[in-house]
């Protein structure tokens, strides 16, 4: 047998968006297993339900992330008016599907940079981020901030946006098609980045279902799963949407997943954008939370959970965000095993790290 | 979106020996594991599994003494339970018992153990200061780690 | 299987102008709905203590025996939540953020009493930018900036 090493990756890497630790176990250049550990960014938020109200409490859970800030104040959102069994305005719903997808572009788009960054291709990770910029610009626009946006709250969302600026969203996203188009021919067809994704950190649909994963990780191996196909979000629905799967399985699969599903949410942004209804944003809200509920959202990343428990005060006991990176950690490990040394970067990067969700 | 109508947000409650069994029928019928919630409420520890199949919920609780928290682990059916055992162990001080592919504590790192559950009987001042020998205990639980890891596999 | 197909892309950024701008020199422009920092018409305040208690960052502090008003800059994140609670409507987010530094702002405004102002009114009258708004507002505000060092705000809008 081999001599084995042990090397430690992380929490400090250049190719890293946030601090994990991976202890890899090494016969020459081959990983033989890795080794997670984090809690290198637990803050606690979850514990901070004690000491601040839960009309609050949203802009705590908004900060747990960066990328996916949207997804998770409309995820507590959701889950407290289940508790209290709060309708909210269609105008609301069609917003919220809005910024929800604009989320989605946003972190995909930045997710490719990354995955260029972390083989290396340095000026395709920046021309990416040029186009970030303009959905950025977009938000700033419409929410009132670039990367937390504050904007929703139990009962609807704080402030309205009106029709000229829907225009000018929608004619934005049209001059951008082209350029991203560009962008996706690179990472789609060009050899030297088919020789670093294809065939590297392969999962069946057996293995990914056994595994656990969700999100643009299991529709990359096969597997049809996408919380916006239910009957409850008929919004999606009724815009004809069709989740985006690929069967081969590996890195390069789950880029042209998150590809396409970039495209897709621009066409439902516009879609969105031509059926919006007038009306309110928002709706009073009295009583407090009583009973626990569960939400279920599909973050960029995948399913998330947002479970919350009240007892009829203005602190809730308890509130729990369970996201998609919690997920996919098994899938990161078992593809992990295997592998070359080179290819750890992009194996992490593939499943689309956001530990400081998983840490909250 | 619409008024949320998650089926199923019924959490019915069981004793540790019945959870087993309920576990064991969602894995016939073809149920994922979502998301294990422990929470600390009286002087109890209770511990949420939340399965998912369609848009249904399936939903179980398990109450535990907060001194001394003991449950069977799920890993032999679902083996990515360990993400969400190790944490609740590491954060909460709860023990799986039979936990396939056990971090030893060293999954979820902070500055004081199980610093969610202060009623925990066995914290001691030993255990606090283990942070110290972390490179140490690294090195050996690679060892512990690689030898379940070929036993147990990935469930 | 395409070699170079970045190859359109590179040259035309390489013959191009820059996508960047050349912040710090060229001024960052902000739109109408930037959520910035936060200003305050002390006169209009009554000092209920609503908006301290609903900041999720504790970074603003009301004191109702000297009516003071104080707002720690480097730890407001701009989410106006103070600004939906306040009953009065004498609070509003201004159309910049806080300017960086290297020390943490602190910026008290108080409530003068009514002689006070009158004193104060006799005294700016040669200033001809008294003259936009309200004699007594403005002159309460200016004379709350002379205690504390103003590094951006000029004459704020009115709410």
């Amino acid at each position: 047998m081999a001599k084995r090493t042990v090397i430690p990756f992380g929490p400090q890497h250049p190719v890293l968006p946030e601090p994990v630790h991976l202890d890899l176990v090494l016969e020459d250049e081959t990983v033989v297993e890795a080794i997670p550990s984090i809690g290198y960014i637990h803050r606690g938020l979850e514990k901070l339900v004690e000491k601040r109200e839960w009309p609050e409490m949203v802009s705590v859970i908004e900060r747990i992330c960066g990328i996916c800030s949207f997804g998770h104040g409309m995820g507590y959102c959701l889950s407290i008016e289940g508790n209290m069994g709060i309708q909210i305005p269609e105008r609301a719903e069609y917003l919220r599907l809005i910024w929800h997808e604009l989320g989605r572009v946003h972190s995909h788009l930045l997710w490719l940079g990354l995955l260029a960054d972390s083989f290396g291709f340095e000026s395709l990770y920046m021309h990416t981020w040029k186009l970030r910029e303009t959905v950025l610009d977009l938000f700033e626009r419409t929410t009132g901030g670039r990367v937390i946006f504050s904007v929703c709250k139990v009962g609807g969302l704080r402030r309205d946006v009106d029709a000229d600026t829907l225009a000018l969203m929608e004619r934005k996203l049209t001059e951008l098609v082209p350029e991203i188009e560009e962008l996706a021919k690179v990472f789609i067809e060009d050899s030297s980045v088919g020789s670093r994704l294809k065939g590297v950190g392969v999962l069946t649909a057996e293995e990914a279902a056994a595994l656990g994963a969700v999100g643009p990780v299991a529709r990359g191996s096969g597997l049809r799963m996408d919380v916006r196909l239910e009957e409850k979000d008929r919004l999606y629905v009724d815009l004809g949407f069709e989740p985006c799967v690929e069967t081969a399985g590996d890195s390069h699969a789950r880029c042209v997943v998150r590809i396409r599903e970039l495209f897709q949410s621009i066409e439902l942004i516009k879609a969105a954008i031509q059926r919006i209804p007038d009306g309110e944003v928002s709706v009073p809200v009295k009583g407090n939370p009583e009973r626990e509920y569960i939400a279920r959202v599909e973050q960029p990343r995948g399913e998330a959970y947002y479970y919350s428990k009240g007892a009829g005060e203005k602190f809730l006991k308890r509130i729990r965000v369970r996201t998609p990176t919690n997920a996919n950690i098994p899938a990161m490990v078992k593809t992990l095993a295997g592998a070359q040394l080179a290819d750890v970067p992009i194996l992490i990067l593939t499943i689309d790290p956001c530990i400081s969700c998983t840490e909250r | 979106m619409t008024g949320q109508t998650e089926k199923n947000q019924n959490i019915t409650t069981l004793g540790a020996d019945g959870l087993l069994g309920f576990v064991q029928e969602r894995k016939i019928e073809g149920w994922r594991l979502g998301v294990m919630i422990a929470n600390l409420a009286d002087e109890n520890v209770e511990v949420i599994y939340v399965f998912e199949k369609g848009n249904n919920l399936s939903n179980v609780r398990v109450v535990l003494p907060a001194e001394d928290p003991g449950i069977p682990s799920i890993t032999f059916l679902y083996g990515y339970a360990f993400v969400y055992e190790n944490e609740i162990h590491d954060l909460f001080g709860v023990v799986f018992e039979g936990l396939q592919l056990d971090f030893g504590g060293n999954y979820f790192v902070t500055a004081e153990k199980t610093p969610w559950n202060p009623l925990l009987a066995r914290v001691s001042p030993e255990a606090l200061q283990s942070d110290d020998e972390m490179g140490d205990e690294t090195g050996s639980d690679t060892g512990q780690v690689s030898e379940k890891a070929e036993e147990g596999g990935e469930g | 299987m395409k070699f170079l197909s970045m190859g359109k892309v590179v040259l035309r950024s390489l013959f191009g102008k820059p996508s960047t701008y050349g912040y710090p020199f060229t001024p960052r422009e902000y739109p109408d709905t930037l959520r910035g920092a936060i200003g305050i018409d002390i006169d209009a305040c009554i000092f209920c203590g609503l908006c301290a208690r609903k900041c999720p960052t504790d970074a603003i502090e009301v004191n109702r025996q000297e009516k003071s008003w104080t707002i720690k800059r480097m730890q407001c994140v701009y989410c106006s939540y103070c600004v939906d609670t306040c009953m009065k409507n004498c609070l509003w987010t201004e159309h910049t953020h806080v300017v960086p530094d290297t020390v943490k702002q602190v910026d008290t405004y108080k409530q003068e009493p009514p002689e006070a102002e009158e004193e104060a009114a006799e005294e700016q009258l040669e200033t001809p930018a008294s003259t936009e708004a309200s004699l007594g507002q403005t002159d309460s505000e200016s004379a709350g900036q002379a205690e504390t060092p103003e590094p951006q705000e000029g004459e704020p809008a009115d709410a």
